[in-house]
């Protein structure tokens, strides 16, 4: 048997919190999905807890005993950002590390005392301290590491990734010594073990029936006997009582990327002799992925300045290739659109790898746009837009004209031969929308509009249709319903605009014209 | 032009979840706006009919009769009642798609076939044959061949987004054909195309295709404005916009299952559907002056109304040379004879001939007939029936066997239950025992006037706070786990106070009622609360008419099985003279139908119910110690308080009994003075010497409706159909204004009579305290007559009459865990479930109960079934055995190894359970009932206490010991004190004790108080919580299941309770312990 420990960090939520913002670590909090007064906490500081906030309270309730009680919305950002400084700081003490489920990870342990040093004083009275004090010292070593990264967590070790995690959950450093697993897991109750989904309840249940416990009293089970009865799922956790079941440990590489980096004698000042330095290490690393059947997603770029900073840039690729060329002015669009500060040292070049996408989905449907160009065209679109203004416009289901969603583009399902375009052969009246509606001044005879004002219009009303009554989004509250009578207008101008006076403000407004 | 336009199409909240109006708010809106008429026109029903005929009958306008109905592709067509030929087809029309047998009977599921073969005891099977399934609710679809049939002369506005040539035109197909076909089935001038305009652009354009169409097929156009609400609405600026539309977008959002922000266009694009003045409609239609007349001409056209239903009773056959009467006295006076004897006192001749002759005066022997025909049927096969009510008071029903009262006896009045001046037809309920056997007599009522003869009369199910609040919120777009904490929140008991309003419960839930949302969620839920959801089926109303009722009302199926209900409730039909005959399943004569033949066969003594031993000593020595825990109308908390102070002594004192605890007597004060009275505390005065031959019986203290009415008549001069009058208007929650008239009447009465001063203002204390429920002697008689025959049967027949009980359950006041206790303390041995002993039912075993395999939680009936058969065939050997025998799955298993009914088997609870698992469990498999691997069990056996959990877990009951004895020990020496030791605790002496909670209640009577029921191993204690302490302690004190409470202890004439001031919850496995039965 080797040595696993396991670091877990308990509450993630909370612990990812107080990552992010330091100065709330004596102050009690609480985190919910939408801090509203009747949202529910989802999680709770150790100081909230102590002053009798719990979990599934309402904000109104919590703050009800703590006033003063901060709320936060949760963020898997955080918790994500959290997770990897736990995977770096296991890293930094075992080069073989296994991340696990996002609050926790497995390191190797074996062998690892003859890298460290006896750093502290052995406790011979701590559990797991005499003979394996190395082994406690080092899993001190890892908490101190990760608390230095913002987070308190748990360590375990022991012989398998199992006991190593079960022992975390006890909560500081616990070290099971080798030959003491089942004494250890004889004491551990079964609600530890957190049995996943409606098997897991139903398998918690049967075991309640038969008085069991906790894992020493499933141990004396006979396995064959336990096999039969429980199935598969209880057969494992037998074997896990009886310290059987060993789940290997598979160290993981974080991430699959390619990266490619070069130091230059000299320093670059100009996009295009870096584009030049560039090209290559781009090829290089497509070269690579090529040899794996991989394509180019995500490239992250990283200048070593001349002034001893660091440029970082992530180029996004939507649609996965491996054109070097597409690539190439993907990366100068974006390095032009936030130049770095000094000149260029060293660069490195990281790709991720994706799997590629079929350019053609079927035999008889027409390819898609090359993923390239439509690429490069988004791209320069949203360095002279900003990406977050590029895409697509979706109108909701609504009585709102103006109502619209920003979708990603996505290229539109090719027509197959034959096929006739959508909406068949019906000759629509076609509207000009004005993003936004352009205020308006109207005047009118005997209550009916006669001349309207504007910015851009200036004409008398020839004719009119109307009102049409719009209103909803009611349920929006003071403010975000809406409530309009619209009106077509012929102008003198000879135009026909579609504008609107809204009745709650009863302000005019154009926002369409009639092609 | 304002008074010439009409509203044709308007569609009311019995469209559920289409329209947000109720029809009285569109019949008043309509005569308020002076509209000489209006049609009411619900999707796919006459639901809405009578409530709207009657608001508009009292505002003055006619009441149009309309349908909106749902065709074959979805459209809907809008029809018009011009005169009752057409009603009747109309009706018929709807009843034809809903009664419209689906093609596939066979595909039903095992849980909804209903039974139809005879029970054990030989009588009949429920049904010939399994009765045809139905459309689902809202699945029902009208065919053109229904039109065909059914459609002629029905006037039909075809325009609308929703019509079927509007559909066509909006697809860009030929409605043509379909035009000319509809034209041909109305006939020439009932096919309008209706134009609306609620300033929608796209309804503009199609409307000037309708008018296209109507040109060109020279039909006449006609202006309508689909009403969905009646008023605009309040100004915005409250955030909840116009709040008549905001309803409607509520509902329609509930209705399409999505919510207000997912609805998009579904919901409507503004808020003109609203019942608007002629002169806006005459102003929006200004260039189609026709279509605004034509509503008023089509108004004129539509004569029908409700009052013209043409309804008729259905004839008794009559021997040949028999009138109705004459038959009805022969029938009279037989059953006379069997009653009092072959010769008759004067008395009695002389009630028998006042009432015969007020029958026959009235026309109503035929209806008695009927009744005697049913009960001639239960007694036939054996069912047990009893009538209630009203019909209580009379001697022919007596005689007739139709109650079990006897009227001359106890001078009750008749013309409480048949006025000549009312001119109503009475009112006759019959208690049969809940279940299949009530069941048997629906489907000979059925079977005799045939399918179409009489159906069951609807409930319609309105929204109550809770769910309301799931449904709104749902739709508001809150999250699931808040809609539960939010619809948590609003769970009340029966009495609120300004603490017990959704707003203030949201605040002491910890909710922010200020948010908008939150603001919104409440001002929705009490808009809604009026409004009806759907419509469900009354417990036992059932009509019966000479013709099809399909022709006066329309039917639908229920969701029972073989059951057929009208589209009206029992009030539509009551003020409509449609007459019902109340069929009520009553749990107690199931319990009394299954108790005596149990002691017939164990004890055997033949006991009927109608000679039971009369004023039994022993019985009313129970009663007396409040020992009545199952004991029909007097088990209650409040009964209970009350029995030890009454000391019932005879039969009356029990009629007394059950009539004193109700709201009326509380409400009014009567009861304490009543009970002073009779213990000699107080003396018995009369408010007027005129009152006391009225009063005598109940020691000067009005106490029966019947008093009330001839109080009435004596010191004020009312005739007894004023009196009966007097009552319904003090039934009558709304009218005030009645009351108050009434009032006047009596004091003006009792002035001309001499009554004056403080003695009328008593007397009129004592009638208007009836105003909510006084409770009628005749019903109190009857109820007492089953109180009477269970508590015989507890006092001498503990196991049988046990037995019955858990049988039957559910019904009454406790929980069977609690039943079986109670059992165990008088003397009954309860056996616990065992595979080789118990049947499905409960059984006896040497004079002790054996609990039944109905009692293991998700066991079901055809499993338990097999269970007996198998055995019955030789006895089981092993769990293998059973398993492979009964064919049960490990569920079943697993609970009957955890519940302990392998013991007999000589295995202990763990070892079963190990043995189960191991069984295999497909009866298919070869290897069925092969024993398994004799493994050793690891498991170590259940400890006491686990054994108790685990029955509770199991059966919900015990038989062991109760789960408190097992804390018996902790508890003493912490000074808490067992049920039974309080008895000997003196009065004011603080105490303090623990239990299972078992009901909690707080009754609308009493200020805000809060009852506890708490029960010990040694029976029961009952906690009284004050009004402060109660909101202090709320969800304590609502969800704790075992209580430990510390307070005073009152006794007063050996009655105890505690007032508690101090409370802790004991914890315990939740999931082990009995449900409390909590009032709200």
């Amino acid at each position: 048997m080797g040595r696993i420990a396991c670091i877990l960090i308990p509450d993630l939520p909370i612990a990812a919190l107080l990552r992010s913002n330091p100065e709330l670590r004596e102050r009690p909090a609480a985190l919910c999905a939408h801090p509203a007064p009747h949202a529910e906490l989802i999680a709770v500081s150790r100081e909230a807890a102590a002053a009798g906030v719990r979990a599934g309270m309402t904000v109104a309730q919590a703050r009800a005993i703590v006033p003063d009680l901060l709320i936060a919305r949760r963020s898997p950002e955080a918790e994500r950002s959290a997770f990897e400084a736990i995977l770096d700081a296991a890293e930094s003490v075992s080069p073989l590390v296994e991340p696990g489920e996002p609050d926790r990870a497995w390191l190797d342990f074996e062998g690892l005392a003859r890298l460290y040093h006896h750093s502290e004083p052995v406790d011979p009275d701590r559990p797991g301290d005499s003979a394996h004090g190395t082994e406690a010292t080092i899993a001190a070593e890892l908490r101190r590491r990760a608390y230095r990264v913002g987070l308190e967590t748990a360590v375990g070790v022991g012989a398998s990734k199992e006991i190593a995690y079960l022992a975390a959950r006890c909560g500081g450093v616990r070290v099971i010594e080798p030959g003491r697993e089942r004494e250890f897991l004889d004491w551990i109750p079964l609600e530890m073990l957190d049995l996943p989904g409606k098997p897991g309840r139903d398998l918690e249940l049967v075991l309640a029936r038969w008085g069991i416990r906790r894992l020493g009293d499933l141990a004396r089970l006979e396995p064959r006997a336990a096999a039969s009865r429980l199935g598969a799922e209880g057969l494992e956790l037998v074997r896990l009582a009886r310290g059987e079941r060993l789940a290997p440990f598979v160290p993981r590489r974080r991430g699959e990327s390619i990266v490619e980096i070069i130091e230059l004698e000299y320093g670059v000042e100009n996009l295009e002799p870096l584009a030049f330095l560039i090209r290559p290490m781009l090829e290089r690393a497509i070269e690579r992925l090529a040899l794996r059947g991989l394509v180019a997603g995500d490239i992250a770029l990283e200048f070593g300045l001349g002034n001893r900073s660091r440029y970082q840039r992530r180029v996004t690729v939507a649609a996965a290739t491996n054109e070097v060329r597409a690539l190439l002015t993907l990366i100068t669009l974006s390095i032009e659109a936030a130049p770095p500060a000094a000149a260029v040292e060293a660069i490195a070049l990281g790709v991720e790898a994706r799997p590629p996408r079929p350019v053609q989905t079927g035999l008889f449907t027409p390819p898609t746009p090359a993923p390239g160009r439509l690429e490069t065209t988004l791209a320069r679109l949203a360095a002279l837009c900003r990406p977050d203004q590029v895409g697509m416009l979706r109108a909701q289901d609504s009585w709102r004209p103006e109502a619209v969603d920003l979708m990603p583009f996505d290229a539109p399902p090719p027509r197959a031969a034959g096929e006739p375009p959508p909406g068949g052969n019906i000759t629509r009246l076609a509207i000009r929308a004005i993003r936004p509606a352009e205020e308006i001044e109207v005047m009118y005879d005997r209550g009916a509009p006669e001349f309207v004002r504007g910015r851009s219009i200036a004409a008398r009303v020839v004719t009119l249709a109307g009102p049409w009554q719009r209103d909803g989004e009611w349920w929006n509250g003071a403010g975000g319903g809406f409530a309009r009578d619209y009106y077509d207008l012929a102008l003198s101008d000879g135009a026909v605009y579609r504008a609107y006076r809204d009745r709650h403000t009863d302000r005019w407004f154009v926002d369409g014209i009639y092609d | 032009m304002t008074e010439r336009y009409v509203e044709l199409r308007a569609r009311s909240a019995f469209s559920f979840l289409e329209g947000a109006a109720l029809p009285e708010d569109l019949a008043d809106r309509a005569a308020a706006l002076g509209y000489p008429a209006i049609a009411l026109g619900d999707r796919d029903g006459l639901y809405g009919a009578p409530r709207f005929y009657h608001a508009a009958k009292q505002a003055g306008i006619k009441a149009i009769v309309g349908a909106e109905l749902t065709l074959w592709d979805e459209s809907r067509l809008y029809l018009l009642v011009p005169d009752r030929e057409r009603y009747r087809n109309l009706s018929r029309l709807i009843t034809a798609a809903k009664l419209r047998p689906l093609a596939t009977p066979a595909a039903r599921s095992k849980s909804e076939r209903p039974s139809i073969i005879g029970d054990a005891d030989g009588r009949p099977p429920v049904f010939a044959e399994p009765p045809p399934k139905y459309p689902a609710k809202d699945a029902a679809r009208i065919a053109l061949d229904d039109l065909e049939r059914y459609g002629a002369g029905l006037i039909c506005l075809a325009g609308g987004v929703r019509s079927p040539l509007s559909r066509l035109l909006l697809r860009g197909e030929d409605p043509q054909p379909l035009l000319e076909r509809l034209s041909a089935i109305l006939g020439r001038g009932n096919l309008f195309i209706d134009l609306q305009r609620h300033l929608d652009p796209d309804e503009e354009r199609l409307n000037r295709k309708l008018m296209a169409l109507a040109e060109a097929a020279h039909l006449p156009t006609l202006a309508t404005n689909d009403v969905c609400f009646c008023t605009a609405g309040d100004a915005p600026a409250g955030g909840l916009g116009e709040k008549n539309r905001a309803l409607l977008d509520v509902l329609t959002c509930i209705r399409l299952k999505t919510t207000l922000d997912g609805a998009g266009r579904a919901l409507w694009a503004n808020a003109e559907r609203y019942l608007k003045p002629g002169a806006a409609m005459a102003a929006l239609f200004r260039d189609l002056p026709r279509a605004v007349a034509a509503s008023s001409e089509i108004a004129e056209r539509c004569g029908f109304t409700l009052k013209d239903l043409g309804y008729r009773f259905p004839d008794y056959p009559l021997p040949p040379g028999e009138t109705p009467d004459s038959y009805l006295r022969i029938l009279t006076y037989a059953g006379a004879r069997e009653r009092w004897g072959p010769k008759l006192d004067d008395r009695t001749r002389r009630q028998l001939e006042h009432e015969l002759e007020i029958i026959a005066r009235l026309r109503l022997a035929g209806y008695f007939l009927i009744v005697w025909d049913i009960v001639q049927f239960c007694r036939e096969h054996r069912v047990m029936a009893q009538g209630r009510g009203s019909a209580a008071n009379s001697a022919v029903c007596y005689a007739l066997g139709i109650t079990a009262v006897d009227a001359v006896k106890m001078e009750l009045l008749f013309e409480r239950f048949l006025s000549e001046e009312r001119g109503e037809w009475p009112d006759i309920d019959l208690d049969l025992p809940s279940g299949d056997q009530r069941e048997r007599v629906i489907q000979y009522l059925y079977r005799r006037y045939g399918e179409r003869g009489a159906a069951m009369t609807a409930n319609v199910i309105s929204y109550r706070t809770r769910s309301a609040v799931r449904e709104i919120a749902k739709v508001l777009g809150f999250a699931p786990d808040q809609i539960d904490r939010l619809a948590r929140l609003a769970r009340a008991y029966e009495f609120r106070d300004d603490r017990d309003d959704y707003p203030a419960l949201l605040k002491q839930g910890g909710v922010d009622a200020s948010a908008p949302r939150i603001g919104m969620l409440v001002e929705l839920t009490r808009r809604i609360q009026a409004l009806p959801r759907h419509l469900g089926q009354h417990s036992g109303g059932m009509v019966i008419a000479a013709g099809p009722i399909d022709e006066i009302v329309p039917l639908e199926p229920a969701t029972m099985p073989g059951r057929v209900v009208i589209q009206w409730d029992k009030e539509d039909c009551a003020d409509l003279g449609i007459i019902k005959v109340d069929l009520l399943g009553l749990g107690m004569m199931a319990v009394l139908e299954t108790a005596l033949p149990l002691v017939k066969e164990h004890s055997g003594v033949a006991l009927d119910l109608a000679h039971l031993p009369p004023d039994d000593p022993a019985v009313y020595a129970m009663l007396q110690r409040a020992d009545t825990i199952g004991v029909f109308q007097v088990e209650s908390r409040a009964q209970m308080a009350t029995l030890p102070r009454m000391k019932p002594r005879r039969f009356y004192d029990l009629v007394v009994e059950v009539a004193i605890i109700r709201p009326g007597p509380i409400v009014g004060r009567m009861v304490h003075p009543y009970l002073d009275r009779r213990a000699g505390r107080a003396r018995v005065t009369y408010a007027h010497p005129s009152l006391e031959p009225i009063l005598r019986r109940t020691l000067g203290v009005p106490l029966f409706q019947e008093q009330l009415l001839r109080m009435a008549m004596v010191v004020a001069g009312f005739s007894g159909g004023e009196a009966e009058e007097l009552r319904r208007a003090m039934g009558f929650k709304r009218s005030l204004e009645r009351m108050g008239k009434i009032e006047q009447r009596l004091r003006a009465g009792m002035a001309r009579n001499g009554v004056t001063g403080a003695a009328a203002d008593e007397i009129i204390q004592s009638i208007t305290s009836f105003a909510l429920y006084g409770f009628p002697e005749s019903h109190a008689a009857s109820f007492a007559l089953i109180a009477y025959a269970s508590a015989y049967l507890k006092c001498h027949h503990p196991a049988e009459f046990f037995a019955a009980m858990l049988d039957c359950y559910p019904l009454g006041f406790y929980h069977p865990s609690t039943l079986v206790k109670d059992a165990e303390r008088h003397g009954v041995t309860v056996l616990p479930i065992d595979v080789t002993r118990s049947r499905w039912l409960c059984t006896i075993e040497d004079r002790a109960l054996r609990l039944g395999l109905r009692y293991l939680s998700g066991l079901r009936e055809d499993f338990g079934r097999r269970v007996e058969r198998a055995r019955a065939e030789r006895p089981f050997r092993s769990i293998a055995d059973f398993a492979a025998r009964t064919g049960m799955g490990r569920r079943e298993l697993d609970a009957l190894a955890y519940g302990g009914a392998f013991s007999a088997l000589g295995l202990e609870r763990r070892a079963a359970l190990w043995q189960v698992a191991a069984v295999e469990r497909d009866p298919q498999s070869l290897l069925a009932g092969v024993e398994p691997h004799p493994d050793q069990p690891a498991l170590a056996a259940m400890t006491r206490l686990e054994q108790t959990q685990a029955d509770y877990a199991a059966t919900g009951l015990t038989t062991g010991p109760h789960l408190m004895a097992h804390l018996r020990q902790r508890l003493s020496k912490a000074g808490v004190m067992s049920a039974a030791e309080l008895a000997a605790a003196r009065d004011g002496q603080t105490v303090r004790t623990a239990g299972v909670v078992i009901v909690r209640q707080r009754p609308g009577t009493a200020k805000g108080f809060f009852f506890l029921t708490l029960e010990d191993e040694t029976g029961i204690a009952n906690a009284i919580v004050t009004p402060p302490l109660f909101h202090q302690h709320r969800a304590l004190l609502s969800g704790a299941a075992v209580l430990w409470i510390e307070g005073v202890l009152q006794k007063q004439d050996g009655v105890m309770s505690i007032r508690a001031h101090r409370f802790a919850r004991i914890k315990l496995d939740r999931s082990a312990l009995p449900r409390s039965h909590d009032f709200h």
